[in-house]
């Protein structure tokens, strides 16, 4: 871990190298070809496997079954509890980001890997361009571009969460249905019965807003296409002086802010803190309504 | 007596920091030669250790530590060595410290760092605390007193929790509608516990 975390430092102190970056975003054509692979194959192959988590201390093995073309995926924590049951998630369908969206955000470089789970990998380290959001470490696998070991770290190097399988079947390309992606303006203003509506004063560089709810409150929910943030906005539960709170798990981050005019804004991300309270900054808090 | 009372003027003057070489010099002769002396000067020190602490003074004594400090100086001159003068104010002034550290041993009285699980990362501001299930967390410890850092500190502990309680009711609906952009899509459900859904 301490290997790791010292490669991340050097990873987000020192400009790649490993690329003469010529391509049209900046990127040589072959990296810019290998990362588009790698943000398009998790909704292209099915494939199952153990997967070793790491959260600061604590770690956990899980059985993971990705059946992509289903839009369903299940996991089973194998280190909770004897015979835990099967967990199936459903995420929602978005639509990738590009390399070249990427590029102005982050700073790409690959390099030769060793082998996970068995399979021949190359290493794409991500750096963020500015300290809005995190860098990754990725040994992708290079048969389908899906990364079997992650590395996820703040922009200062260090290492929140890793991520690796410790064995992997790739399965067959996945018959993805085409489901409708909502064209969002970002300074709408997000309604709920009962609840405070809100809309952003602006955004954090480059992040947009891709989606919006009233359940379970308001929320709405941005990405810079690798980053994401959902921001949600509840009366104060309590009488409270103005304050805030920061939990983490892994790479995600709850960051909870009780406002003057007794608002809770909860910013839940893969983010740094200093995003969080961007956001939380940006909500402008409009009526209450009926 | 009038030599006592010299003293005594000399002692406050170093304890004020505004004493002479011939004050130092007066204060180690007389605590040498005379117990009560000794014990005014003892009484003294704990006083500016009590007035700096808050706490109950000890035994602490500094007339070895003045005496170290002269120990190979040239003769008393008229005038105070600002060096001197410096050495010693240093000396009285570690030696309250030193005190205070020592009275202060054995006092459960603050607990700086919060104990929680896992991995605590530093940041400015707000202190976010790794979460992890199936263990309460810790609150940190607060001076027995209460204060405006007290109170700070239990509203930080209310907002930590607030926070713990987002992460856990709004986990899984941020997980389902970003998994897709992560690098994994299932680790971002892993993050959340199962009951939360």
């Amino acid at each position: 871990m301490a290997q790791i975390a010292s490669f991340i430092v050097l990873m987000m102190t020192l400009a790649p190298v490993s690329f003469a970056q010529s391509g049209r975003c900046g990127l040589a054509p072959e990296l810019e070809e290998s990362v588009n692979k790698l943000l398009q194959s998790g909704s292209h192959y099915n494939y199952s496997g153990t997967l070793l988590v790491e959260y600061g201390s604590d770690r956990e093995f899980i059985a993971v079954n990705a059946r992509q073309g289903q839009g369903s995926n299940s996991l089973t924590r194998l280190s909770r509890r004897a015979g835990a049951p099967m967990e199936t998630v459903i995420a929602e369908r978005l639509e990738a980001a590009t390399a070249c969206s990427l590029a102005r955000l982050y700073a790409f470089s690959a390099e030769t890997s060793q082998a996970v789970a068995g399979r021949a990998t190359w290493r794409l380290s991500i750096r963020p361009r500015d300290t809005l959001r995190l860098g990754y470490l990725m040994d992708v696998d290079v048969q389908s571009g899906l990364p079997l070991r992650v590395v996820s770290a703040t922009p200062d190097g260090q290492v929140l969460e890793r991520f690796e399988f410790a064995q992997f079947q790739l399965g067959g390309h996945s018959q993805a249905a085409q489901l409708p992606t909502a064209t969002l303006n970002p300074t709408s203003t997000l309604k709920g019965t009962g609840t405070p509506r809100f809309q952003f004063a602006g955004l954090p560089p480059g992040f947009t807003l891709i989606g919006q709810g009233d359940s379970p409150v308001a929320h709405a929910v941005v990405s810079d296409g690798l980053a994401s943030v959902s921001v949600f906005i509840e009366p104060q539960p309590k009488a409270l002086a103005a304050g805030e709170g920061v939990v983490l798990r892994g790479s995600t981050l709850a960051y909870t802010r009780g406002t003057p005019n007794s608002y809770l804004i909860t910013v839940m991300g893969e983010v740094p803190i200093t995003t969080a309270r961007l956001f939380a900054d940006a909500v402008r808090v409009t009526t209450t309504g009926s | 007596m009038v030599g006592d009372d010299l003293i005594r003027e000399s002692m406050s003057a170093v304890m004020d920091g505004e004493g002479s070489d011939i004050d130092i010099a007066r204060i180690l002769k007389a605590v040498d030669a005379d117990p009560s002396m000794r014990a005014y000067w003892q009484r003294l020190q704990g006083s500016q250790a009590f007035l700096q602490s808050g706490v109950a003074p000890g035994s602490i004594d500094v007339s070895e530590g003045v005496r170290a400090v002269l120990v190979g100086d040239k003769p008393m001159k008229q005038q105070p060595s600002p060096l001197v003068s410096l050495a010693v104010a240093a000396s009285v002034t570690l030696a309250v410290m030193i005190g205070g550290q020592q009275l202060l041993q054995g006092r459960d009285i603050v607990n700086p760092i919060a104990q929680v699980p896992g991995g605590v990362m530093p940041m400015q501001g707000a202190a976010p605390v790794q979460a992890r299930y199936g263990l309460e967390p810790q609150g940190q410890a607060v001076s027995a007193r209460p204060s405006k850092t007290a109170d700070r500190s239990a509203t930080s502990r209310v907002y930590e929790q607030l926070a713990r309680e987002r992460f856990e009711r709004y986990g899984f609906s941020h997980a389902q509608k970003t998994a897709a952009l992560q690098p994994n899509a299932v680790v971002p459900f892993a993050r959340v516990p199962p009951q939360n859904r």
